[in-house]
């Protein structure tokens, strides 16, 4: 194979340990969509920023709120979405510049004061960066998050690449100033954890807000409200002419009477599938970066000779369905194609969007490559994960027809066997409903994390409390938000460090929620554990179980200090080959050896002593050495 | 030109770090990258890829995904994980393979059948048109005392066999210590069988 050929580079290249904070303006440095995001909203001067952490958009807050940031705006990880909506909102009012980070279902929450504010407008600059995943990767549901647009009225940003991920946020927050509505940015997943390089530029001073102007419109109701709705219509038309002067719609021609029509990322599999069917002159392309108001005057004359239109894009075919009363105006027969070739489910591919193309303008499709069926490989908790030891011990008390309530984070992973698993706060809520049909016949027990319990859980509980559910609900408490990266939480009880340090206290809390059968127990001493569960089920009416062990991760995280450790290895001569600990208990640290056996591979395991307690044949043991006798 | 480069392996391997200092080199060398990372597997023994695809064509449209057939190097940290790629393997495929396979806990509760690494050497030779293994993990503990190092000697080994020379001597400018034996203990390996 020839070796590459090297082209001198246009810009000086950052640094291999450059961050974004530190690297020269005009440089080219590598990184992921969310942190391009976090790179734009430094450069524009942003003077808060607030989020509640979710998978795939977590990086763009945990960049900015570096301790190297010169910047120092404010930056918080709030409760939940609603809140941070609205704290974001606050800012904006007085004239700061603000950006509130979400994932598409997070959006939900903050749905509420989402629709409002486009009535009462912003002063300063705020963005809503929403991180969306069509394909489910790591949510529980793909919605089409664009269609919000079409009742909040608010600004919709689709980039289709790094370097624009990092200029349109950029620029959103001007346009946010000139416009006084927030401006909402759409980056899916593959979008987020999709490396480019990017050319950074120059930061601006922080904008952190003047004062709090009084204004009639930020009070709307009845027909006040209807009046604004009307402005709003009317500004969202202005947005959509200014659009055609901001360079939020590119185009490829060709000499054809073919436009592909597509957003975001899937410009790139669009023009990249032409090429690879050396189709490239069988259709114009058109990449819309602002898909809400469609700057439709800028599409106009891109649509001059078009006979065929073809729309690719993900899930419910938001461009097709919102430019159809536009492609109606236009006065002439137009074949569409887009949702009858392209699926309302999953994520779209080079590989699909190249067959799909193929098909559509009648060229030699791909040869299909070989594929190979490898099991999935599903995550699972953590060595040294408490939700590992919890639910090994709950599998002892629940049979097929029992419930159990399941929720959102780090216990959503395998080997869960939540009978459902929706949306936060799902488990003790939907238990709620399930134990008023069941009426005693089964268990219905319920899980919430301590998170979750903060985010949204509270009110469930207030009600279950007061309507004595007859559930039990486990309150997994391992004391950070682990599965998005450990965020605090106002219920965590130490520092980075492992010192203690003020928090709330659940158990006081949830006894102030009204909840009268409370006990706390540990899932790492198995048999006391099994005894508390076992005797908690035997009651009746709503009955909490606060489950309390750190997160193990963290945990490991600090240093030990300087004497005795321990260690756990399985003995052979007493390993009976149950593969209770490989097969059951599935802890990823227990391997198999080369004779077949289980061992542990001491540079994963946690040393947290579970399997030993697992073990029936006492083949488990732990080995108690000085530091610096390991061996 | 467009060359497409997979690193795979399961959580804790490096595979991240490797295609940091990998797209560094890209970079460093001038060209224009594109790709993603398939991240979070990492505490919990989850896939994890990453995808760089770089071309000195500045206005070249590249996708994140490789097309089928066009993968040029594949380093699999873990046996098994680069069949999750298989479409992209070719003829013009470099695959370098450990020889550890990590069966998924799931395949483990489910006491179902896993590929062996047999089955997965016979599969990456049908369609790749270079294999390469070597157990990088125990080479690196026992030559440098860091298992984990075994991203490096793989990374080493993958870019000499694929052609890709000028990036690894980019990327050995930038890297020290251990991290640049092991690379360079991998370089040495594939110079021997390449010859």
């Amino acid at each position: 194979m020839t070796e590459t050929t090297p082209v001198a580079p246009a810009a000086p290249v950052a640094p291999l340990d450059a961050t974004i904070f530190s690297v020269t303006p005009g440089s080219r440095m590598i990184l992921t969509g969310a942190a391009a995001a976090a790179r734009g909203a430094h450069e524009a001067g942003i003077g808060l920023v607030v989020t509640y952490p979710g998978s795939p958009i977590t990086e763009t807050f945990d960049q900015l709120a570096s301790p190297d940031n010169p910047s120092r705006p404010v930056c918080h990880t709030v409760i939940n979405e609603h809140v941070a909506f609205h704290k974001a909102m606050g800012f904006a009012l007085t004239g700061g510049r603000t950006l509130v980070t979400m994932k598409h279902v997070g959006f939900n929450v903050a749905a509420d004061p989402a629709h409002y504010i486009g009535y009462t407008g912003v002063r300063g600059g705020m963005v809503i960066l929403v991180g969306t995943d069509p394909g489910a990767t790591c949510s529980t549901g793909e919605y089409d998050f664009r269609f919000y647009a079409l009742h909040t009225q608010l600004p919709l940003l689709e980039p289709s690449s790094g370097q624009e991920i990092l200029d349109l946020v950029r620029r959103a927050f001007a346009w946010s100033e000139e416009d006084r509505l927030p401006y909402v940015i759409a980056v899916p997943a593959g979008a987020c954890y999709g490396i480019e390089a990017v050319t950074v530029g120059e930061v601006l001073e922080p904008r952190r807000g003047e004062a709090f102007v009084n204004s009639p419109d930020l009070t709307n109701v009845g027909r006040r409200a209807v009046k604004r709705h009307q402005d709003l219509l009317d500004r969202a038309a202005e947005v959509a002419k200014r659009g055609a002067h901001r360079h939020l719609v590119s185009s490829f021609p060709a000499s054809s009477s073919t436009l592909i029509i597509t957003s975001g990322i899937h410009l790139s599999r669009v023009r990249e599938a032409l090429r690879l069917l050396n189709a490239e002159d069988r259709a114009g392309v058109v990449g819309i970066a602002q898909t809400w108001p469609c700057p439709v005057e800028a599409l106009r004359p891109l649509l001059a000779g078009i006979e065929r239109i073809v729309f690719v894009e993900d899930l419910g075919g938001f461009l097709e369905i919102s430019l159809s009363r536009f492609l109606l105006s236009l006065g002439r027969p137009l074949e569409i194609h887009g949702k009858d070739l392209f699926p309302g489910c999953g994520a779209i591919d080079l590989y699909l969007v190249k067959d799909r193309l193929a098909q559509v303008l009648g060229v030699a499709g791909p040869a299909p490559r070989p594929d190979f069926p490898l099991p999935e490989r599903e995550g699972t908790f953590c060595p040294g994960c408490p939700d590992r030891a919890f639910f090994h011990t709950l599998t002892e008390f629940l049979g097929p027809e029992d419930v159990l309530g399941g929720d959102i984070g780090c216990s959503s992973l395998p080997p869960h066997f939540s009978s459902w698993l929706t949306c936060m706060n799902s488990g003790t809520a939907i238990s709620a409903g399930v134990t008023l049909a069941l009426n005693g016949r089964h268990k219905v027990v319920s899980l919430i994390g301590d998170s979750t319990l903060l985010h949204s859980g509270l009110q469930t509980v207030i009600e279950a409390a007061a309507t004595d559910s007859d559930q039990v609900c486990f309150v997994l408490d391992n004391h950070w938000t682990a599965m998005t990266g450990h965020q605090r939480t106002p219920a965590t009880p130490v520092d980075d460090l492992g010192k203690p340090c003020t928090h709330i206290d659940l158990e006081t809390m949830l006894r102030a929620c009204g909840v009268k059968q409370l006990v706390r127990a540990d899932p790492f001493y198995l048999d006391a554990f099994r005894a508390t569960v076992r005797k908690v089920l035997d009651q009746n009416g709503f009955r909490v179980i606060l489950v309390e062990r750190e997160c193990g991760l963290q945990e490991r995280r600090r240093p030990v200090p300087p004497g005795w450790r321990s260690r756990f290895v399985i003995e052979p001569e007493r390993c009976h080959e149950c593969m209770d600990c490989y097969e059951r208990f599935c802890c990823p640290a227990i391997v198999k050896g080369d004779g077949g056996k289980p061992e542990i591979d001491p540079i994963l395991c946690t040393r947290c002593g579970v399997c030993a307690q697992v073990c029936r044949n006492g083949a488990i043991v732990e080995l108690r050495y000085r530091q610096g006798d390991e061996d | 030109m467009v060359r497409n480069v997979i690193i795979t392996g399961i959580g804790g391997q490096g595979v991240v770090t490797a295609a940091g200092l990998l797209r560094w080199a890209v970079l460093a060398s001038g060209h224009r990258l594109t790709g993603y990372d398939n991240r979070g597997g990492a505490q919990r023994l989850g896939h994890v890829a990453a995808v760089v695809r770089f071309t000195d064509q500045p206005d070249l449209p590249l996708a994140p995904e490789i097309p089928g057939g066009d993968c040029d190097l594949l380093i699999s940290l873990e046996a098994s994980e680069g069949l999750r790629f298989a479409r992209t393997l070719g003829p013009k495929t470099t695959v370098v393979h450990a020889l550890r396979v990590v069966v998924p806990t799931n395949q483990r509760r489910a006491r179902a059948h896993y590929v062996s690494l047999d089955d997965c050497r016979a599969r990456y030779v049908s369609l790749a048109g270079r294999v390469f293994s070597m157990d990088f993990d125990r080479v690196a503990s026992e030559r440098f005392n860091r298992p984990v190092l075994g991203n490096l000697v793989a990374l080493g080994a993958g870019l000499r066999l694929a052609g890709l020379d000028d990036l690894a001597r980019t990327l050995e400018t930038r890297i020290e210590g251990d991290a640049r034996q092991a690379f360079a203990f991998g370089a040495a390996c594939a110079r021997e069988e390449n010859a």
